[in-house]
């Protein structure tokens, strides 16, 4: 019989082995796909795996459960890619993001979307350019971008797990999405 | 483009509700600028083809790792 979340919770905090190992279970591909997407490497996206999960069962008697399990799980494990990320120590490029690019044309690039979408999404070159485009975005807009429209979190759970006003959640997202946008439509054409 | 869904997501980033003036106000422009429509109708195409990327699998060399190092047993 499958038990309910809150008394998996409940066991794991007792140090009930068979539910600690039922959370990794349940959210072990969560956080991988998490850490492969913001850091674009699987050797640290294990590395990040492993460190959340080792942070997790260690914190797990202090979660006060004022957060669903998965947003508490997705905060730590944000914070672990992110502080892999910045010992990346990758070479900052400076960074301007033209909104209001009132010349260029996106008419090709979303008529080319439209074809088959989910056919050219079978095909790896384009896979591999869109994580290159998200690769490139600086952090907190690929962690915004990341946590809502690849996971699929609510922007409370994001402001929550960055740390960061609604307003500024907002702000990140709607930058992220143009720049990928233009990015990807650079790509394409 | 369904100009009623755009919306609803254009008010919900905005945390608006869709009879808000405000998002009366983006309805109007969306239906008179062919140019606001298709920046809106380009980040949404961008927006599903993230969405709809396949998520990876955990490598079993990988999973098998972490069992080891959370010294817990597999359920």
């Amino acid at each position: 019989m499958e038990i309910s979340e809150k008394e998996l919770i409940r066991l794991a905090k007792n140090g009930d082995r068979g539910a600690q190992s039922q959370i990794v279970k349940n959210y072990e591909k969560m956080v991988y796909n998490l850490g492969l997407k913001l850091l674009g490497n699987e050797d640290l996206a294990e590395s990040v795996l492993q460190e959340t999960f080792l942070k997790v069962l260690q914190a797990l008697p202090n979660f006060k459960e004022q957060s669903q399990l998965s947003t508490w799980i997705y905060r730590i494990a944000t914070n672990q890619a992110l502080m892999r990320l910045r010992t990346k120590k990758r070479k900052k490029k400076s960074f301007d993001v033209n909104l209001e690019d009132e010349n260029k044309d996106y008419s090709g690039f979303v008529r080319s979307l439209e074809k088959d979408p989910l056919a050219d999404l079978m095909n790896n070159e384009l896979k591999e350019k869109m994580n290159i485009a998200i690769d490139q975005l600086p952090e907190n807009y690929k962690t915004t971008f990341v946590l809502k429209d690849i996971e699929g979190l609510a922007l409370k759970e994001i402001s929550e797990i960055m740390e960061l006003s609604l307003p500024a959640v907002k702000s990140n997202l709607h930058r992220a999405r143009v720049v990928l946008r233009n990015k990807l439509s650079e790509m394409w054409n | 483009m369904n100009c009623l869904n755009t919306l609803q997501q254009v008010c919900d980033q905005l945390s608006e509700d869709i009879d808000s003036p405000l998002c009366r106000e983006i309805q109007e422009h969306l239906e008179n600028c062919p140019k606001c429509c298709a920046h809106v109708d380009s980040i949404k195409k961008v927006v599903y083809l993230y969405k709809n990327t396949k998520k990876s699998d955990v490598p079993h060399e990988v999973d098998d790792r972490l069992w080891k190092v959370l010294n817990l047993q597999k359920p």
